[in-house]
């Protein structure tokens, strides 16, 4: 347990155990909403927000956070609005900020490799800003969620029903999908970029193969999510392999793993 | 006069340039049990949708309890429906009971937890659309029948002054279709205002206090005994339907054509 002296490790974990918490919280309605793809196009939205950080010499943090959520937004409206499915819409925004973001990285001179990882998550990268910023978002996205958990719920079951009895479906739509864009940003320090929305999606598919009920469902999802954080952060100190990638794998493992004893559905 | 539930007056509703409904005008009165029959396509479904307010209207007016129905506020919690070919995520993890819950959240208010009520409506509705052996089961593992049991549950649950059901009876053995019936007849004594589709014309004839039939326009709206003639049967389905009685049962049946052919045409 020596690895616990480090600072560095300790603020590993303890955002490791934060976005293990959102990202199966939320995960299980990204799956159930049929947003797993959007998230992952939300993600790499956040690129561009990390370039132009760069570029301008301003917290990446922010400026990610703000890619993020216009990206997570625009793909919700322009859904509704269009006759255009989300895949597509994603498909156009994601690869559109991607390419924003090398257009920006071209005019920084000399861009660190710091960029990489943003790219696939580091555990040396976490700082005490980044803990409070996550706790922040954390704090208001979990009480969100617990509070608007029936009307998350029935938008997701049923929209069309939970409009016709008066609940604004498309604004819950546009809360969760901003909220998924901030808890995303959040989590790229330890999984990065190209990897974070996997954190989202494996625990809650995990979860819902096997759990019946929307409690058996949230509580085992968490349990997948952090065994994969926090286990994955502390292998990836022991085998010296990038965080985000450790992280992933340890879920997909998970998931794979779960085929062997509950094969139904 | 008893007070009129649902008003429409004059409503025409175009999906981009297709006129689907022109000029309907129909009243049903507080407590009345209203049949709403009409061929594929003929509207009934985009009535029923402006009516709860999941369209927008933007020719003619509607009104339900005398509210406007693009101002219907807490109202829309007295409203009740069984939508057709229902948006559900079949894959949810969620119970019957459960489900069934749902139905009471406009009630409950946002950021509420059910209240004992609440269980207890759910409680008396399993056991009205005999659901309470399935109570505990998920979703996803309901037949076809057990299924649109539990929407008509759902819609049931928040003991709605206005009940619309778009085709409730689709997928139900005859013998629960029948107690279906017998169930909103109950409903009717609690002076609930009930809207059914249904193409089993014979069979709503027999429960509903009226029957409204739609292609685009409205072409009648009477007690069923004058609706079911030849003569409406004909201006709505065509000439090849013919209609009959056998025993205590009404029928409509499609003649076959001379020529073994069947007209079946879609209007644009
Ligand atoms: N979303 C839509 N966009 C365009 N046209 C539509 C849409 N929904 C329905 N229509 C058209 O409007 C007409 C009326 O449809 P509606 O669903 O109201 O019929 P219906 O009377 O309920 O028929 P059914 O008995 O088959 O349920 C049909 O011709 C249909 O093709
Ligand atoms: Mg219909």
């Amino acid at each position: 347990m020596e690895f616990l002296r480090f600072g560095f490790m300790q603020r590993a974990l303890l955002e490791g155990a934060m976005i293990g918490v959102l990202c199966a919280l939320l995960g299980v309605f990204v799956v159930l909403r049929n947003l797993s793809f959007v998230s992952a196009g939300i993600s790499h939205a956040a690129f561009g927000g990390v370039a132009l950080g760069y570029l301008l010499g301003i917290n990446v943090v922010m400026t990610a956070m703000v890619f993020c959520v216009l990206v997570g937004i625009s793909v919700s409206i322009i859904t509704q609005k269009s006759i255009l499915k989300e895949d597509t819409v994603v498909g156009i925004l994601y690869a559109s900020t991607m390419a924003l973001g090398v257009f920006f990285m071209s005019f920084t001179k000399g861009y660190s490799v710091d960029l990489f990882s943003y790219l696939f998550g580091s555990i040396l990268a976490v700082t005490q800003f980044d803990l409070i910023v996550t706790a922040w978002v954390g704090s208001i996205a979990t009480f969100l969620v617990l509070f608007f958990f029936k009307e998350l719920t029935v938008t997701t079951l049923d929209p069309e029903t939970a409009k016709a009895s008066g609940i604004p479906a498309e604004a819950f739509h546009y809360l969760f999908t901003a909220l998924v864009a901030l808890v995303i940003v959040v989590s790229i320090r330890v999984v990065g970029i190209i990897l974070v929305s996997a954190l989202l999606v494996l625990p809650a598919a995990t979860a819902l193969r096997i759990a019946r009920t929307m409690k058996g469902v949230t509580f085992l999802a968490l349990t997948v999510s952090l065994i994969s954080s926090l286990g994955g952060l502390i292998l990836s100190y022991f085998l010296n392999t990038p965080s985000g990638a450790t992280i992933v794998l340890l879920g997909a493992g998970i998931f794979g793993g779960s085929f062997l004893f509950h094969f139904p559905r | 006069m008893t007070p009129l539930a649902v008003s429409v007056d004059r409503v025409s509703f175009r999906y981009q340039k297709t006129l689907v409904l022109e000029e309907v005008t129909l009243q049903v009165k507080e407590g009345e049990f209203l049949a709403l029959i009409g061929p594929n396509g003929a509207g009934k479904t985009t009535l029923l949708k402006l009516i709860l307010g999941l369209l927008p209207l933007k020719e003619g007016t509607i009104t339900i309890f005398n509210r406007p129905v693009q101002k219907l506020g807490e109202l829309r919690s007295q409203i009740g429906y069984v939508l057709q070919g229902n948006t559900i995520n079949r894959y949810f993890p969620i119970t019957v009971e459960e489900f069934i819950l749902t139905g009471r959240y406009p009630l409950i208010g946002m950021g509420k937890k059910p209240r004992i009520q609440d269980y207890q409506a759910v409680e008396a509705v399993l056991s009205k659309v005999h659901l309470t052996p399935l109570r505990s089961k998920p979703i996803r593992e309901l037949s076809g029948g057990q299924w649109q049991r539990m929407l008509v549950a759902r819609a049931l649950v928040s003991q709605p002054r206005l009940l619309l059901l778009d085709e409730p009876t689709t997928a139900i053995d005859p013998k629960g279709s029948e107690s279906l019936y017998e169930l909103l007849l109950t409903l009717r004594e609690a002076k609930t205002t009930i809207i059914v589709v249904s193409h089993d014309v014979g069979v709503i004839a027999q429960y509903a206090d009226t029957i409204a039939c739609l292609n685009r326009t409205l072409v009648c709206h009477d007690r069923p005994e004058e609706v079911i003639s030849a003569e409406t049967l004909e201006t709505m389905y065509g000439k090849e339907v013919a209609f009959f009685h056998h025993g205590e049962i009404p029928h409509i049946v499609v003649k076959k054509s001379p020529h073994g052919r069947q007209e079946n045409e879609e209007r644009e």
